[in-house]
């Protein structure tokens, strides 16, 4: 079936880039030299090993390249990918993914008719140029940077316009910003030659870690900052972890403590988010909003205030004492003018000088060491000198050096790891299940020429997400049925590490809330800005010091925003969202767990929302199919499900309705008959089919 | 290191069971370990538990494991730390340090309390503590505990998590994570709040961290509906939820028919007769209307509120300490019990900066009777063998008389990690015992010097964790709940 080739047509594995990216294999070649030896070892740390197939088999999917190397691996242990799923379950898979909502009826039964592949890719096409889009696949990275609203500890204060940055990271995913440049403008998006709006933005990436106002080491504090940011952008975008260097060397990977160091010494010019303080009591947070204007009109402004202010203060001098009050209110007002433009919660440049860098014994930052040069971990493969523009501005920020690397064609983790992602989120496991950590401690991938394979084409296809989210969604292996237990693959292959079958998954918690809000017709598709407080029962406010801080309430229909939107208070995780895996946001996390408990069965039959979702879908179900019960229940199947309810179905709807009914009228509630209908549209919600993707 | 987990290859099923106890919490570490004839050296995952041997490592001494959490840093040289060299020096001004690396110049402030020394072990106990005090033969008391720091937000962590930072899951979600429930209709981790408030931080300091939710503590109201959505709302009867229930059941399992294989339909069918029958369950722990009047009184259940606008009385918390009972004897692994709520810096907690008197006097007449309740019950009943109990803060307190917080004003105490006072009574505990010693005047913890993580690794290894083994591989390296430094236990504490 597939060959390993190289250029001229002889067996083996070739070097990516030297099919790809030829004009930068010389860099490639002259850093290998260098790289430590442990890189020869470790896979992750190998350069790109592109796969050479055979012409696309007929009757392939529209990708056959990427179908040929998923097959390769498949044959060799005697496997064959699974049949295609029915056009319904593709098309309630590929809306869950890529858009985080249900798809309607009448989608589903269009697809039926035509299951085309013109048809497919249509719908593919729709679903990605879809603002839903960023903001399902917004979320994805939001885990990856442990977004959240507010500081954590005692306090928990806000992180002002942290939303910016939320907005900033939908934004990009909705454009398709090439990775690389979604890379740099977090990293350095204040310092790029082109800098703008948005990539100042983005850099509230180094602002979003739990921030302590009152350490019991201010000094150690910022350290253990700088740490959070490094580990996190280490787990993000490298898929490395290299936070564990900090106290020694790294136990599995070969990365010294000197190193990290080096590595961390490429973020001394960040700003730390508090400011030194000794003593009890809270500290102040440092500067860190950026106006997003420009300089010039920043600095009219400025000087027009300026002037304004020397004004009144003139004015206020020269007046008679009892005319001064008045005047003197002017100038507060003057003075606290908020700026006419935006502001984003950003990083912001250290005063001073940053401190040496130097190898701190135990992670201590009392106890200095060597000085170290800034660098870059060998082991990862050769410093890549860089564009020339950034190469000069590397003066300006050390970051930018920083920027550079990570987002380098050569860079052997950073195409690799969110090509897994992007496959991990379509397929619900990574091709490296341990999509945060590609070192040692890590899995290493079943099919290593797939993840390569697509870690090279994202780098051709200039770090286009939605190009290679595109190649797979138009391949055969993401159509592949789920359901086909009891086969002799089952045995061979009982984890489905090598994905021959899809895997079903359960919707996470935000697109199971978001269903549940559009299904009911109630959700707002309004977007950005800041989030919304979702409504929380009482009790539940009070697991905090005092009841309510920090807490606003919302109109309806701002709770009625997509979860994305909602704001995210650390010591006040959202009952919903927590019970289903949504985490703590504390750390960088790149697959959430998928437990299964009591509570969760217990959220979906109580909760207030639930509720509200239920007794909308009743009112709709109303509206659209009439009073008669088996109108009703046809539509909430065909709004719920997608499809008809078989006979059995039917009838257990229909029993379930008439005991509500009559349960209802004895207890003399209003309404029984309403109540009934919102308590089967509650208990379809409930159902295994409603949570989980086939 | 690396040889914990050489391979991972059969890490999903294993994953996905322990992520899916279907009950109430996860599958416990242990569980899997049985279930899977685990043995050292066989597959774990990455993210998946890690253990070099079956769980429990040995013998548990306890079973269950109540932690009476008083919220604040309650003062050791007021209760049990009897220091004759403060009282001696009362007035003197000495050199103090308030926060770390911040020298004061301060005044000594003897205890106004009256000590005397109790039963055959003749432990110091002070007149805060009148009931207590008639149970120093249960316990041990570690005298010489240092933390690593002087500020709640990160102190309450510390005690609850190991960690400073923010983000570490708590001592229930390891025992929870490790050990799981005795029952599938509780709960193994029960927070049960303060009625002024939640302790500083809020729920970081019982989540799961980096572990799945299922391990992170519930909260659980000693009033009204105890668990957050137990009820059936919007006037819908049990009957009515049944019927829903049946219908949801009955597509489910038509629906698995085509799926035998995919175990996570086959535990949310579970999960649904269960969240059933915990709407029964669950309250019939918190019912004490069957305690009888004896027992009621004994907790003092029926005693009036203190005088002070902020006391709450014995019984609020009495009513915390006579459920947490209940669920041990259901079989609940963790309770942890908070005294003092809502916001730090105020009389409502054990933060007595503003006057350790007045602190004393709405607090410890709170716990005092309910705790000496709670050891006698437990006693009675066969319990307190099997059950570990744990008394402290997230620090203690100064032995000079605060002026930074209160204008001036003397009489408080401000926070002190570097010497704090715990004890441990019931399951595997050495009962009667002193171990350890502040400086003289009771600042400094200088004699058996014991980092709290000592304190963390005791309390895992009498429920018979080994603190070393039980690991959760994340973020590159093998967390444990006593971080990455060395901790011993206390075997001086042991029975």
């Amino acid at each position: 079936m597939m060959k390993r080739g190289r250029i001229g047509g002889k067996c083996g594995l070739v070097p990516a880039r030297l099919v790809a990216l030829w004009i930068v294999a010389p860099v490639w070649q002259a850093g290998l030299a260098e790289a430590a030896p442990e890189a020869e070892t470790h896979w992750a740390y190998r350069p790109l090993q592109v796969p050479i197939t055979d012409p696309v088999p007929a009757g392939a999917g529209a990708n056959g390249s990427l179908d040929a190397v998923h097959r390769e691996a498949l044959s060799r242990r005697g496997l064959q990918p699974a049949p295609r799923a029915t056009p319904r379950h593709r098309v309630r898979r590929l809306y869950a993914d890529l858009i985080g909502l249900p798809p309607d009826l009448e989608t589903v039964r269009e697809f039926e008719r035509d299951p085309s592949l013109q048809a497919w890719e249509a719908l593919v096409d729709r679903l990605l140029a879809s603002p839903r889009f960023g903001e399902r696949w917004g979320r994805h990275w939001l885990d990856l940077v442990r977004y959240a609203d507010t500081n954590g500890y005692e306090r928990d204060g806000e992180k002002p316009f942290a939303w910016r940055y939320r907005d900033y990271v939908i934004g990009a995913w909705n454009a398709g910003l090439p990775y690389d440049r979604f890379i740099r403008e977090q990293l350095a998006g204040d310092v790029l030659e082109d800098a703008n709006a948005e990539s100042v933005a983005a850099t509230g990436f180094y602002r979003l870690h739990v921030w302590d106002d009152e350490p019991d080491d201010p000094v150690r504090a910022d350290y253990d900052e700088w740490d959070d940011v490094l580990s996190t952008l280490g787990a993000a975008f490298l898929g490395s972890t290299i936070g564990c260097a900090r106290c020694h060397e790294h136990k599995f990977d070969p990365v010294t403590q000197e190193e990290y160091y080096a590595l961390a010494a490429l973020l001394g010019d960040v700003q730390p988010y508090g400011l030194p303080h000794r003593g009890g009591g809270s500290r102040p947070m440092a500067a860190v909003l950026r106006d997003l204007a420009p300089e010039e009109q920043i600095r009219l402004w400025e000087e027009d205030r300026q002037a304004r202010l020397a004004g009144e203060r003139a004015s206020i001098g020269a007046a008679p004492r009892e005319g001064r009050a008045a005047l003197e209110e002017r100038l507060r007002e003057i003075e606290a003018e908020a700026p006419p433009w935006p502001r984003a919660l950003a990083v912001t440049r250290r005063d001073g000088p940053a401190p040496e860098a130097r190898v701190l014994r135990r992670g201590d930052p009392h106890v200095p060491g060597d000085r170290v040069e800034p660098g870059f971990p060998r082991a990862f493969g050769p410093e890549i000198a860089g564009s020339g523009a950034s190469g000069l501005a590397a003066a300006a920020s050390p970051r930018l050096r920083l920027a550079d690397w990570v987002a380098s064609d050569v860079n052997p983790l950073t195409a690799r790891v969110m090509v897994n992602r992007l496959w991990q989120h379509l397929f619900g496991e990574g091709l490296v299940s341990t999509p945060d950590d590609f070192g040692a401690a890590g899995l290493p991938p079943e099919n290593p020429a797939l993840l390569d394979y697509l870690a090279t084409r994202f780098i051709e296809q200039d770090w286009q997400v939605k190009v290679i989210l595109r190649e797979i969604l138009l391949s055969n292996a993401y159509g592949m049925r789920s359901d086909v237990a009891g086969t002799e693959a089952d045995r061979t292959d009982p984890a489905n590490r090598l994905f021959w079958r899809q895997n079903p998954r359960r919707l996470e918690g935000e697109v199971l809330r978001d269903h549940l809000l559009f299904f009911g017709g109630g959700l707002s598709l309004e977007m950005g800005g800041p989030g919304f407080f979702p409504e929380l029962p009482e009790e539940f406010h009070q697991t905090q010091d005092t009841a309510g801080k920090g807490w606003g309430s919302s109109e309806p229909n701002q709770r009625h925003r997509r979860a994305v939107y909602a704001y995210v208070k650390r010591a006040l995780p959202a009952p919903f969202l927590d019970a289903f895996d949504a985490g703590v946001r504390s750390f960088a996390v790149g697959q959430r767990p998928v437990s299964t408990v009591a509570p969760q069965a217990l959220m979906l039959l109580n909760d207030a929302l639930v509720l509200e979702c239920a007794d909308a879908l009743g009112r709709r179900l109303k509206a659209e199919a009439g009073p008669d019960a088996p109108a009703q229940i046809d539509r909430a199947f065909a709004l719920v499900l997608q499809r008809s309810p078989h006979s059995f179905e039917r009838d257990s709807a229909q029993n379930l309705m008439d005991s509500l009914k009559e349960r209802g009228e004895a207890e003399g509630l209003p309404d029984a008959e309403h109540r009934a209908l919102a308590g089967f549209c509650q208990a379809l919600f409930n159902l295994n089919e409603t949570l989980y993707l086939d | 290191m690396r040889n914990c987990f050489p391979s991972r290859c059969a890490g999903t099923r294993r994953q996905f069971l322990w992520e899916s106890g279907a009950g109430f919490t996860g599958l416990a570490l242990a569980a899997l370990l049985q279930k899977d004839g685990y043995a050292a050296g066989e597959p774990g995952s990455a993210v998946a538990p890690t253990a070099d041997l079956p769980l429990p490592h040995f013998a548990p001494k306890a079973r269950s494991c109540i932690f009476l959490f008083m919220f604040g840093g309650p003062s050791q040289v007021d209760l049990f730390d009897y220091k004759p060299e403060l009282q001696r020096r009362d007035g003197q001004t000495v050199s103090n340090e308030f926060r770390r690396g911040t020298p004061t110049q301060a005044v000594l402030q003897a205890s106004r309390r009256t000590f005397r020394r109790w039963g055959q072990s003749g432990l110091w106990c002070s007149d805060a503590f009148p009931h207590l005090a008639r149970h120093m033969d249960k316990l041990a008391v570690i005298k010489s505990l240092y933390s690593d720091s002087f500020a709640h937000g990160s102190a309450v962590l510390q005690m609850n998590t190991g960690r400073t930072l923010q983000g570490y899951p708590s001592l229930g979600a390891w025992l929870s994570y490790g050990l799981g429930c005795e029952t599938e209709n509780l709960p193994a981790f029960v927070v049960m709040l303060d009625p002024r408030g939640g302790p500083t931080t809020g729920a970081p300091n019982w989540s799961s961290g980096f572990m799945p939710a299922s391990h992170q503590g519930t909260v659980l109201r000693s009033e009204g509906a105890p668990v957050l959505n137990l009820r059936p709302g919007d006037g819908r009867t049990a009957a009515m939820q049944r019927d829903q229930i049946d219908f949801i059941q009955g597509l489910n399992r038509a629906h698995l028919k085509g799926r035998p294989d995919y175990a996570g339909l086959a535990a949310r069918i579970a999960s649904y007769e269960l969240a059933f029958r915990l709407q029964t369950t669950a309250p019939e722990a918190l019912d004490l209307s069957r305690e009888s009047a004896a027992t009621r009184f004994a907790y003092g259940l029926d005693e009036p509120k203190g005088d002070h606008s902020l006391a709450l009385g014995p019984a609020p918390f009495g009513r915390r300490c006579l459920i947490a009972r209940r669920l041990v004897e259901r079989g609940v692994r963790f309770v942890q019990i908070y005294s003092g709520g809502g916001a730090a810096g105020g009389q409502n907690t054990w933060d007595g900066h503003h006057g350790i008197e007045e602190n004393l006097a709405i607090h410890c007449p709170e716990v005092d009777r309910p705790i000496a309740a709670l050891l006698d019950d437990l006693q009675q009943r066969g319990l307190l063998e099997e059950t570990l109990v744990v008394w402290g803060g997230e620090f203690g307190r100064q032995p000079v008389s605060e002026t930074f917080n209160t204008g001036g004003k003397p009489g408080g105490r401000d926070h002190n990690p570097q010497g704090f006072t715990y004890w441990l009574a019931g399951g595997g505990v050495k009962p009667g015992i002193s171990y350890g010693e502040s400086d003289e005047i009771g600042e400094r913890a200088v004699v058996n010097r014991r980092h709290l993580r000592d304190l963390h690794a005791t309390i895992l290894h009498l429920m018979g964790v080994d603190h070393r083994l039980l690991g959760y591989l994340y973020g590159g390296f093998e967390q444990r709940l006593t971080g990455p430094q060395d901790a011993e236990i206390i075997r001086e504490v042991m029975g």
